[in-house]
Order: C-alpha cells, then structure tokens, then sequence
C-alpha cells in the first residue's frame, strides 16, 4: 500500500510526491489543505484589516462600507489620520508610555528578582527548599493571579499605594514559570566550568559576567518576553490599582472609552491597533525563544 | 514541572557558591514568599470574617459561616458551570484547531513565514483589545461584519451577544488561544524524528494510522503541556467578559473571575469573596490535577496498548 501523507509532506524527500500512484489524491490534499489555511487567514486578518482600514477612515464614513459589505470596507479608501490625531490629543500616548514602563520595569526588576530567586532554587542547598519551591513555585503556578487581587488590593490599600506605581508593579514582579525557567538554567550550568574560572583567580562577580551571563541568553530572552507579554496584557490588577486619569494603561484606558467616548469608532479602532502593534513587532522575531520557553519547562 | 525535588548536588566545596550562599538567596526567596504566599494566607483570613467595606465598622470574625453563605447562593453554581463550560469548550476547541493548522504550517509552501506570523497574531492582541473588536466590528448588530453576512445571505441579523453570549465568549477567547495551541505544536511536530515516519511509510500505514500512532504520541507531551498552561489561563479570563458581556446578560456569562470582582468591588463583600477566592482555587487545582491524571492515563494506556 502506498502511502500519502498531507500534514508530514515536508518528511518525504522531493522524489517521493514523483512516484506517487493516487495523482488525483495527491492534488486533492494539498488543495484542500490550502483551502483549511486560507479559510483561517480570513477568519484571522478579516476583522483587523477592517478594523485597521477604519481606524485611517473619518468617523461619520466607518461603516459606509461595511454594511452592506464591499470590498472597500477592507481598505482606507478616504485616508485621514484624524483619529491618530484625536487620540493622541486626548491623552492616549500617555496611556501608551504607561504600558511600556511598567512593562520594561518588570522585565528589568522583576527579571533580577525571579534569577536571584532561580539561582537559590537551582544551586543551593537550604533548609526548607523543597517546601519553598513546592509552595512558591508549584502551588503559585497553580493559582491564576487573578484570583488573589482581594488580599493584594487590600495589603496595596493599606500601604496607601493605590494611583502609585508600585502599587501596580511590586505585586506583579513574582512570577513562578520564570523562576522555574531560570531555576533549571542555572542548574543545569556545570560545576566544573565555574570551578576551573575560580582556580584561574577569578572573582564571582568576574564568573557571572564573563562566564555565566554569555551562555544566558536564551533564558533571559524567553523570560524577558514572558514577563513583558505578561504585564502589557494585564487589566484585571491595573484596573483596580490605577482608575488615574494620568495612571491608566492602554486596556483600562481602551475598555472605559468604550463608554465614555464609544460612538467615536475611528478613535477606538485606531487605539486598538497601537495596542496591537507593540508586542506584534516585539514577538514576531523572537517567537522562537517564546516557544522554547514554554516547551522547555515541562518536557525534559 | 514535576521533578521539584530533583536538584543537583550540593557544591559545597566552590567557595563562589560558599560566599554567596550565606546572603543571596534570603532576600530574593523572602520576597517571593511575600508577593506570592501572604495573598493566599489573607484570602483565607478574610473569607473568615464578616467585612463589607460598605460597613466596616460591622467587620468580626464569624468563622466558616462565609462558605456555606456561597455555596446557598444558586448563581455561584452557575457561575461555576460557565467556567467550565468556558474552560473546557475552549480547550476542546483550541486543541483541534491548533493540531490542524500546526499540520497544515508542518509542510513546505511559498509564504509560510508570512502566513505564521499572520496567523499567530490574534496571540499578540490585548484581550480586552481583541474584544473590543470583535464587539464592534463583528458582533455589532447594525453594521458589523456578521450582521453584513447574515443580510447577504437574506437572514436576519444576529445580536450574538444578546442571544449567544456564552457562544460569543468563547469564540473570542478560542480565536485568542488557537495560536497559542497551534505554537507549542507546530514546535512538537519540528521535533518529530524524519526516520521514524518513514520507516512507517516503508511499512505502508496510511495517513491517518501514521498520525494515530506517531505523530499524536509524539505530540502527547507537548499537548500535555500547552493544555495545562491553557487551561490555568482561561479558568480565570477576565479581560474578554469585561468588555464583551460584563457577565450578562444577567449572570450567563460571569465566570469565577468576574464574580469574584463583582462581590469585592462593586458589592464591596469582602469576605464572602475571599469565600468565593478560596473555591475557585480549590477548583484550579482540582481541573489541574484532574487534566494531569486523564493525560497520565492515557499515556500508560498507551503503553501497555
């Protein structure tokens, strides 16, 4: 029985697809397997090339085309950037500046903290380190953080750090899965490598630049991106911490101009997509390290 | 993640790790303990107590009375199925969806670079952004883009979320998370081992008996994994309710999350909603542990198969 194979063409070496004897299977599957692809492309970029078209569209002309529909609903046919211009005027770059800094000073903060805590799990030996990991990283894992946001709102109350920034970021900067990334980097790291430095007369600090940090990017690459999609997609927390006008990040400020502004359409596609296109250009050339990230932490 | 306890041997002997191992774990640990342990032991303190902070003066201890108070409201029920109905329908369908596109981005065509990067991005999107577009420029009933479909195909225009709101919830969130699936996958089948499939293919399985007893074995771990990191994120969505229903119409889309932030900040009942805290994480574990199990299962089936 000969055999075709649709998902795994790219296993088969090049000659096989020539000796295939089923020619109507073979152009069949390929056909409907760019059929399946197409169709999800246009489930995927439909909605975004509209709203990304009405975004550079005037207010009063957003859904001349969408309905009925035409093709130019999918094109800014009459191109403005009155909507960038409004947004910008009413404050929304603020909005932007605030989600960027709180997410770069998780990566920066929150990065030394979870590898100081890593390099404890994954090179010491210490009373209680089992229970500690088991609680700190095991059971944290197990909890989605939103769940916890009564006693944390309310210890961040009583410190009075509601509208401050570090009642938004100190709470956030723990986060088990990169602790545990790094945890089994530095364990992983041979002893013998750092011994045979120390006998040549170098200091620790002199290994950890020189030794330890070269062979670390990978790791700091797939946590830095961890933490930072983490904390550019995070409402429930800001949302209650930082209703501040000057305070809000890009989902607050998006999700309450729904009500407040909601018939400004152009405006709110347009903030959409600056929301959008940040982690967009950031991820796509690091995908790799992302997916390394997550499948190195539970398959070995 | 479950060789917690497998650490490698201790280096006594480098006096790097001996002059650091005295202060350089302490403060990092501690701190940890802090941000991530203290939450969970205030949450059950609280849940004991009667505190609205509408009435702070009222607030005493009076033990477990905030448990059985929850469990005697019949919308917690309902709230609990709406989180597994959202939980389970979207992993259910993130799976299959992710397993046929990761197969279908598996082979070698003009553009695939392009056409990953577009199919990865509803992942980049903010939740609360992706539902707002799909509020307004899908599911809005006067102009948006299913409405224009429905009155091309002369039917009457739908108000998804008025009349399918769970089915709207869930689809936004599967539209979010199939990349995500689809990612960890596509990784799993690069890492598919090229001899073994064809010495399959010499041995003459079909297609589908290829990917039943290779491929999907293969991908069993990395399913494993992605299904479990799935399944903690969207027990606990709340982004997407927010904007798309705030939990309604009524309570037929309030998950645990969203009744949760309901109970502590818009009816300010802080005890009972660390009531409500300590059930939803009882049963994050409990859907944890359970998907752990099944897969498990299926796993030594396998085996002895």
């Amino acid at each position: 029985m000969r055999v075709e194979s649709a998902g795994l063409r790219q296993d088969l070496p090049g000659h096989s697809r020539k000796q295939n004897r089923k020619p109507l299977r073979a152009f069949a599957q390929p056909a409907l397997a760019y059929c399946l692809l197409i169709a999800g492309i246009i489930i995927v970029v439909l909605p975004l090339m509209w709203a990304a078209a009405a975004s550079f569209t005037p207010n009063h002309k957003v859904f001349e085309y969408a309905y009925p529909f035409s093709w130019r609903a999918l094109f800014p046919v009459d191109f403005t950037l009155e909507a960038y211009e409004n947004l910008f005027a009413r404050g929304f770059g603020r909005a932007v500046r605030n989600t960027f800094f709180l997410a770069v000073s998780t990566v920066i903060i929150g990065g030394a903290a979870n590898a100081l805590a890593g390099f404890a799990f994954g090179r010491f030996e210490f009373r209680g380190k089992n229970l500690l990991f088991l609680t700190v990283v095991m059971l944290t894992f197990m909890v989605p953080v939103d769940l916890t946001a009564i006693p944390r709102y309310i210890l961040v109350n009583s410190f009075g750090w509601i509208n401050t920034w570090q009642g938004l970021l100190i709470p956030g900067l723990a986060n088990s899965l990169v602790i545990f990334l790094f945890r089994q980097f530095f364990a992983e790291i041979p002893q013998e490598l750092i011994d045979a430095a120390r006998v040549d007369g170098a200091t620790w600090l002199r290994v950890l630049v020189s030794i330890i940090m070269p062979i670390s990017k990978p790791v700091l690459v797939a946590a830095s991106l961890l933490m930072f999609i983490g904390q550019w997609n995070s409402f429930f927390w800001p949302l209650l911490i930082a209703p501040r006008k000057e305070m809000r990040v890009v989902q607050v400020e998006i999700s309450l101009a729904i009500g407040q502004y909601g018939t400004v359409w152009n405006e709110l596609l347009a903030g959409s997509m600056i929301a959008a296109i940040v982690p967009i250009l950031l991820i796509i050339p690091f995908q790799r390290y992302y997916v390394q990230a997550i499948t190195g932490t539970g398959l070995d | 993640m479950t060789q917690a306890t497998a650490t490698r041997p201790a280096a006594d002997n480098s006096d790097l790790i001996y002059s650091l191992r005295r202060w350089l774990p302490l403060p990092a640990i501690l701190f940890m303990v802090a941000v991530t342990q203290v939450p969970l032991v205030v949450t059950l303190g609280f849940s004991l107590e009667r505190w609205n902070l509408l009435r702070p003066q009222r607030r005493r201890f009076q033990g477990i009375d905030n448990y059985p108070d929850v469990l005697s409201d019949p919308n917690f029920f309902t709230i609990i199925l709406n989180t597994l109905i959202i939980t389970l329908s979207v992993v259910a369908a993130t799976l299959v969806l992710g397993i046929l596109l990761a197969l279908l981005l598996n082979r070698d065509f003009a553009g695939k670079g392009v056409v990953r990067t577009m199919l990865i991005t509803p992942f980049l999107i903010m939740p609360t952004v992706s539902a707002v577009l799909w509020k307004n420029v899908l599911f809005n009933p006067a102009f948006g883009l299913l409405a224009a479909l429905a009155a091309m195909l002369g039917l009457q225009r739908p108000d998804m979320l008025q009349d399918f709101p769970m089915f709207s919830v869930v689809i936004v969130t599967v539209w979010q998370w199939t990349p995500f699936m689809m990612l960890i996958l596509l990784a799993g089948l690069q890492s598919l081992d090229h001899d073994q499939i064809e010495a399959a293919q010499i041995d003459g399985g079909g297609y589908l008996t290829l990917f039943r007893y290779i491929v999907l074995p293969h991908l069993r771990r990395y399913i494993e994994l992605a299904i479990l990191m799935e399944t903690l994120f969207i027990l606990s969505i709340f982004g997407v309710i927010f904007v798309l229903t705030s939990g309604g119409p009524g309570t037929q889309t309030t998950n645990l999350s969203y009744g949760i932030y309901q109970e502590a900040f818009q009816r300010w009942d802080i005890g009972e909603a660390s009531a409500m805290g300590i059930f939803a994480i009882i049963l994050a574990n409990i859907v944890v542990l359970l998907f752990v199990r099944v897969l498990r299962r299926g796993q030594a089936e396998e085996v002895t198969a």
